[in-house]
């Protein structure tokens, strides 16, 4: 991995959170894990990262509020999110994207196909234009 | 003996007086004789011999009181109700007059009798010739026909005067009599005349005003339900002065008895309803609108009738308010619409429990897919920090087990797949976002899952592509599981010493691609293959699986024939098995023709197939097509065929609709895609979905074709890179 990134992962199941800690660690990448939206969403405020990974069930909120609260700060409505949720309709993907994810990995996920999503999302970023690739 | 002018005016005046009397009697009598049941029964074709009768003796009478202007030569009136004799009763009463005048002048004789004949017979004829020239024109008897008829009578006398038997007595009878005559006679007959057309008049519009009436009880006597009328009077009092005989079928009370007493019928009415009733018709009376009102009505045979009641108001100049109005029966009716709506009621209810029950099941098969994949998640994630050594050393043994368990829970998750693809399969939810797209984006996709699980499984796994594929047009996504089933089945039944092979191959005789998976296993018996086959022709049913092949071929199958493939296996004992299917290249007209063809192996008969076209601002940025596109796949129903013929244009084909069914898609289309559009292009979208025809299939087959032609030729294909 050429760039160390700052990331900030939303998911409320704490071994797929530790599991995803681990190898983004080990990926060389700055990881903050958050277990429900609110405290999501606080800390993208508090420090906007690169990439947000973020699940569609969570505790507090769903995921679509989540989105809905950091497309509306100023400080956190450029950073990318990637949808990394277990909920396979088709209906959850469109509104997911149409609120602006950039795009959706599906869980299970492998690992490898995860950051090549993360790396086109921060790309994209970067050039700060294209658009959603939905990426399985 | 000389008569001065005045003399025989006054004799004449005193003639046409005695005439009038003799009219003003027949009237009376015939009045009279009207309604005396008698007369009342004289056929209508006996009224001109009345008439004529009537009129004889009226001018018979003129003729009793006459003014002898010589010994046997009379002056009198008669020729006035012999002239208007046929005018009023036609021919026979005019001949029948005449005769009667003839009769008793030729009784009279004297030296006037062969004249007074003569101006008999003429005023008899002038009174034809008007009669005549009425019927002619189609005319009532009016002044003018009186006048001129009047005018006639003169000359009528004139000849009957230059008639008498000497040339002397003709002109000093002339001389004297003619002024007079002159005056009298036209007066005479248009006074007559006025009498006995206002009598006619009367008669008939007796005889009308009686029809009326009689029409009006036949019919609202007969008629179901009640016409009536009602007086509210000033002092606040309620009174029926008509009503229908229908009352005592609906009420149970006589209309006899309601007239003559009308609390007779509010007793009738339910207590319940009696005030509402009340109060509706003092609102009524209040603004003069229509009362229009429901209520029961608790009739002697016991019964409880629904009535309907509605009537006109106004107000007589007294103050008293009428209505004029009708009961009808609505107890069937109202029965019916009550049991109509206890049944209405019970069907929302099983409806709203069917529609959660579906809502239900679907959330239920989305919940269980998604407590599956967590866990799954969980387990692949360890497997995969362990294999990968961030956790520690491993040895080979190790390792290859780890990747054992993350290949079966791909396995697993693929199986979860699978059976939400068949809940929404058969509930007729899915269809395929079929695109174009490049047969290396679907290698990429399962490329690497298959080496992995071919490594978890010891399979030796090799992909053989043919160089150089065009385009093709399919879900992606869908025909990566497929290859993905088809490779799964092939190294679980393929052996333990097994290659298998995933290849890619044009097939450009008919514009497909063939994909398709070999394995150099035991192979299948040729009867269990044919077995496997004919088992989905025959049943086509989803949850009848071919033995031992579980829920992979089904899915496949499903999922090809979602992609306008077909699948097709072929084997050999000992030699291995290979399943194949085709998926079609991108090219508009193939993959119609293909789509029709599959249609057309569907149906028996001709079918329809309309053409919808959808056009977007040129303006749209590729990614917001993309997102476009997608969001349109997701509007698609099963059978229906989207194809992006270039950035900003879709066509869509959709069978079995008539031209209005057509339309209305069109327009559901248009309004849910410019609400999505808009909410990703922030801007007004400019969004035009247009129905262009219905084409009756397969016979304009060639020309629905040729217009896809036109739209290959006329827009540049884009490929995507």
């Amino acid at each position: 991995m050429a760039n160390p990134l700052k990331i900030i992962l939303i998911e409320d199941d704490r071994e797929i959170a530790r599991g995803l800690l681990v190898r983004l660690t080990a990926a060389g990448h700055q990881t903050t894990a958050l277990h429900d939206g609110a405290s999501g969403v606080s800390a993208a405020l508090a420090s906007p990262p690169d990439v947000i990974l973020l699940d569609l069930r969570l505790p507090d909120m769903d995921g679509y509020v989540v989105l809905r609260q950091l497309q509306q700060h100023d400080l956190t409505k450029t950073v990318p999110v990637i949808i990394v949720s277990a909920n396979a309709a088709e209906r959850a993907k469109r509104e997911a994207l149409l609120l602006g994810a950039h795009s959706v990995v599906e869980k299970p996920f492998d690992f490898r196909k995860l950051m090549i999503a993360v790396e086109r999302a921060c790309s994209a970023q970067m050039r700060s234009s294209e658009a959603a690739i939905d990426v399985q | 003996m000389i008569f001065t002018f005045q003399d025989i005016l006054v004799a004449l005046a005193a003639n046409l007086a005695l005439l009038a009397l003799a009219v003003i009697t027949y009237t009376q009598i015939k009045t009279f004789t009207r309604v005396t049941v008698i007369f009342r029964r004289v056929p209508g074709r006996f009224e001109p011999w009345l008439i004529g009768l009537a009129l004889g003796f009226a001018a018979v009478l003129a003729m009793t009181l006459p003014l002898a202007v010589a010994p046997g030569v009379f002056v009198d009136g008669s020729a006035v109700p012999i002239g208007l004799a046929a005018p009023m009763g036609g021919p026979i009463a005019g001949v029948i007059a005449a005769l009667l005048a003839m009769v008793y002048r030729f009784s009279l004789g004297g030296a006037g009798g062969y004249a007074g004949m003569i101006g008999i017979v003429a005023a008899a004829a002038a009174g034809l010739l008007v009669h005549g020239l009425l019927r002619a024109r189609q005319k009532r008897l009016s002044y003018s026909h009186l006048l001129l008829l009047g005018g006639l009578l003169v000359l009528c006398a004139l000849l009957g005067m230059w008639s008498l038997p000497t040339l002397e007595l003709a002109s000093s009878m002339i001389a004297a009599a003619l002024p007079p005559v002159t005056i009298a006679l036209p007066l005479g007959t248009l006074f007559l005349g006025t009498l006995l057309i206002q009598e006619q008049r009367r008669r008939e519009f007796e005889e009308r005003v009686a029809e009326s009436e009689r029409r009006f009880h036949t019919i609202t006597d007969n008629m179901p339900g009640v016409v009536y009328q009602r007086v509210l009077t000033t002092s606040g009092e309620i009174r029926y002065p008509f009503l229908s005989a229908g009352l005592i079928d609906l009420f149970g009370v006589s209309a006899e008895e309601v007239m003559a007493d009308s609390s007779k019928l509010l007793d009738a009415v339910h207590p319940e309803d009696v005030e509402g009733m009340r109060a509706s018709i003092v609102a009524s009376a209040r603004d003069l609108s229509v009362w229009s009102h429901e209520y029961r009505v608790l009739h002697k045979d016991r019964s409880t009738r629904w009535l309907h009641a509605k009537a006109v108001a106004h107000r007589r100049e007294n103050g008293d308010v009428v209505w004029d109005g009708f009961v009808t029966d609505e107890t069937e009716r109202k029965t019916a619409e009550m049991a109509l709506s206890v049944a209405n009621g019970l069907l929302t209810m099983t409806n709203e429990r069917l529609a959660k029950m579906y809502d239900d099941a679907h959330q239920f098969v989305d919940d269980v897919a998604h407590e599956f994949r967590t866990p799954l998640t969980v387990i692949r994630e360890f497997a995969a920090i362990m294999n990968e050594g961030l956790v520690g050393d491993l040895n080979d043994d190790q390792r290859h087990y780890l990747r054992v368990i993350c290949a079966r829970v791909d396995d697993l998750n693929g199986l979860v797949n699978d059976m939400l693809d068949l809940s929404r399969l058969e509930a007729g939810l899915m269809s395929a976002a079929r695109r174009e797209c490049t047969v290396q984006e679907i290698v990429e996709r399962v490329e690497t899952v298959l080496t992995r699980r071919a490594q978890a499984s010891r399979v030796e796994f090799n992909v053989e592509i043919e160089k150089d594929l065009p385009a093709i047009y399919c879900d992606a996504e869908k025909i990566g599981r497929v290859l993905i089933n088809l490779a799964i089945n092939a190294f679980k039944y393929g052996g333990d010493k097994g290659g298998v092979t995933l290849w890619i191959r044009n097939l450009p005789a008919t514009s497909q691609i063939m994909m398709g998976v070999s394995d150099n296993g035991p192979g299948i018996p040729p009867d269990k293959v044919e077995m496997i086959f004919e088992r989905f022709k025959q049943t086509g049913r989803l949850r009848d699986t071919a033995k031992g092949f579980g829920l992979g071929l089904n899915i496949v199958r499903e999922l090809v024939d979602l992609n306008l493939g077909d699948v097709s296996c072929e084997s050999s004992l000992g030699k291995g098995s290979t399943f194949s299917f085709t998926v079609p290249v991108f090219d508009p007209v193939s993959i119609v023709s293909q789509y029709i063809g599959r249609m057309a192996r569907q149906r028996s008969n001709l079918f329809f197939v309309s053409d919808v076209r959808i056009d977007v601002a040129a303006e749209m940025d590729e990614a917001i097509a993309h997102d476009f596109d997608a969001i349109l796949q997701q509007q698609m129903q099963r059978e229906e065929l989207l194809l992006q013929v270039c950035p900003q244009s879709w066509i869509l084909l959709t069978p079995d609709k008539q031209d209005a069914e057509v339309r209305k898609r069109a327009r559901i289309l248009h309004e849910k895609m410019t609400e999505i559009y808009g909410e990703i292009s922030d801007g007004s979208p400019t969004l035009e979905v247009l129905p262009m025809g219905i084409w009756r299939l397969p016979g304009q087959t060639a020309a629905l074709l040729a217009r896809f032609k036109r739209a290959d030729n006329s827009k540049r294909l884009r490929r995507r890179a």
